[in-house]
């Protein structure tokens, strides 16, 4: 109920609707994606090498004949689950560690910050690379490692936003009935709190996305078979000058769900600015 | 049932970020009171003068840096685990602000059932009657059950923090400028709610306010504040019928619309906290310190009256 309100506010705000209306059909494609492609993303066809867009190949065809609108289709999974998963995983961290740290202060606090300043001094990317190299690159540990070096800037947001909510009357009212300080954090501090961590997320979403197919286009991200938008890419590098439409279609994919993303990003921080916010949030 | 002895918190603020030394502001400076079973005790005292960290102290939301509270024969500061527990259940507060007391996620029946599930007063089936009846006995009715705090106006949110207050069945309640941030059409309707409820339940009572007016209307008992210390404590019919500190005389005055000039010079460094703004001082008030004397029914901390 609460998410179908948020839906229709957003719809509401105009940057927010562009978001909705774009990426809506990406959900859509991704989640019903055997009955969305044409042909199977794997299958190869000789007799069909490189053809550009057709009727029956309507983004044509790459150096193995296979369908290329249906691989970006499933292309379109890897990248909601790298998302969801890695931002899932960097929300989790950030918002437990920040809210410790927020609210008991002192020591604990000085220790989670610099822990947090510890890891903003590495080049998330080449951490990224670097650890990737270590382990076998898969869609799994890809997912973990994005989440595991994204999660400073949400752990020092909820740790500001829970330093101004812990003095607030409620908070000491809870204290008086008694509640332990995990009921009091989690159930009454927190909730509060989430507003602006969901547009941060929602932009995470799509570092996450642009992340995971700049590992793939490496080739230490997805490994082929399995489409991701990234290798479909990597592939199409080579044959650029004689196929564009296996560099376009993927690359238009990548950009317009992190724009996509981004716009609802955007259309969430306008719900949850206070100074323009709908009539029943509060 | 309530015994306060020589609580004193000092608060260190740091004048910038950069700055070494910090200055030291005595919120609570050796204040001790006694509040009998079923007394209301009025706290009075313009802003800054320690009322509310009077309140939190006795709650335990903060620690006083020295002296002790006992609640029925019981050295508070010392409970630990258990027991500390059952005494967040005997000692409840209402706050000034319901717009910020309440959370705003959260709909009247959470906010209610919650220090009574928390405390095992009831069991989760029976639990819409139990807060039904206590939000009757706040003067609600069934359908604020399902509200958010911004459905409700002021009295009313003001009236579920009572509710949430009154939920643990506490011995012990602490208003805390309960009708402060209301419309003066409301206050009348909290307090006299406020001092039914407290029949009802048999409960003592600390009020705390500015304004002499309220706190001649539901104390029993008032104790005077100023810059943390207590000036004046006496029976309410005493100290406004015979007033004795000259800050309590000018408070007094001000409630009457009849507003007497204050003296404010130079005099940093004075002993008693009152000087800079007492128009009758001596030299003694320079250096010594005014302590308070008196019976039992009326103390006052001034040397006009003959204290040492």
């Amino acid at each position: 109920m609460k998410m179908w309100n948020l839906l229709k506010d957003l719809w509401r705000t105009k940057l927010g609707k562009m978001g909705l209306i774009i990426l809506l059909p990406m959900f859509g494609c991704a989640i019903f994606a055997p009955l969305v492609a044409t042909h199977s993303p794997y299958e190869p066809d000789l007799k069909n090498i490189l053809s550009p867009p057709s009727f029956d190949h309507i983004f044509g065809t790459d150096m193995l004949g296979r369908d290329v609108f249906s691989r970006v289709i499933y292309g379109s999974r890897v990248s909601l689950l790298v998302g969801f998963v890695s931002v899932g995983i960097s929300v989790f961290i950030g918002v437990v560690l920040g809210a410790i740290s927020g609210y008991y202060g002192g020591f604990v606090d000085n220790l989670v910050m610099r822990l947090v300043d510890l890891m903003m001094c590495f080049p998330t990317f080449f951490l990224i690379l670097a650890v990737i190299a270590f382990l076998e690159p898969s869609i799994w540990n890809i997912m973990v490692v994005i989440g595991l070096t994204n999660w400073m800037g949400v752990a020092r947001l909820v740790r500001a936003e829970i330093l101004s909510l812990k003095t607030k009357d409620f908070v000491l009212a809870a204290k008086a009935i008694g509640l332990s300080e995990f009921k009091i954090i989690f159930s009454h501090i927190l909730p509060n709190a989430m507003s602006p961590v969901y547009v941060v997320a929602t932009f995470g979403i799509g570092g996450a996305i642009l992340t995971e197919s700049a590992l793939s286009f490496l080739g230490i991200g997805v490994q082929p078979p399995t489409p991701s938008w990234g290798n479909i890419l990597t592939q199409a590098k080579d044959s650029i000058e004689v196929a564009w439409w296996l560099s376009l279609f993927p690359g238009l994919a990548i950009f317009l769900t992190v724009i996509g993303y981004n716009l609802i990003g955007e259309g969430l921080r306008d719900i949850f600015d206070p100074k323009k916010r709908l009539s029943h949030l509060r | 049932m309530l015994s306060v002895r020589n609580l004193s918190k000092i608060y260190e603020v740091k004048k910038s970020v950069f700055a070494i030394s910090s200055t030291k502001i005595k919120a609570l400076d050796s204040v001790s009171f006694e509040l009998k079973d079923g007394e209301t005790l009025g706290v009075v005292g313009e802003s800054g003068s320690g009322k509310s960290t009077l309140a939190r102290c006795i709650l335990l939301l903060e620690r006083p840096d020295s002296g002790s509270i006992r609640f029925k024969g019981i050295d508070i500061l010392k409970l630990k685990g258990k027991d500390f527990k059952s005494l967040r259940k005997e000692v409840q507060i209402v706050f000034q602000d319901p717009y910020s007391s309440l959370n705003p996620r959260k709909r009247v029946i959470d906010i209610i059932s919650e220090p009574i599930l928390n405390f095992s007063l009831e069991q989760k089936e029976r639990i819409k009657e139990r807060v039904t009846g206590i939000l009757m006995s706040v003067g609600l009715d069934v359908s604020f059950m399902y509200k958010y705090p911004h459905e409700m106006s002021g009295g009313q949110r003001q009236r579920i923090a009572i509710a949430r207050a009154l939920a643990t069945e506490p011995s012990l309640l602490v208003a805390d400028e309960p009708v402060s941030s209301l419309d003066v059409s409301i206050q009348a309707q909290i307090l006299s709610l406020l001092l039914e409820v407290k029949k009802k339940n048999r409960l003592s009572m600390i009020f705390i306010s500015h304004d002499l007016n309220v706190v001649r209307f539901v104390s029993e008992r008032i104790i005077v504040m100023f810059k943390g210390k207590v000036l004046e404590e006496g029976g309410r019919d005493e100290i406004f019928s015979n007033p004795l500190h000259p800050y309590t005389r000018m408070l007094i005055a001000y409630s009457k619309g009849e507003p007497m000039p204050v003296k404010i010079e130079s005099g940093e460094g004075a002993s008693c906290v009152y000087y800079q703004k007492c128009p009758y001082r001596i030299k003694r008030c320079i250096s010594d310190q005014p302590v308070l004397f008196g019976t039992d029914g009326h103390k006052v901390a001034c040397f006009l009256e003959g204290g040492n």
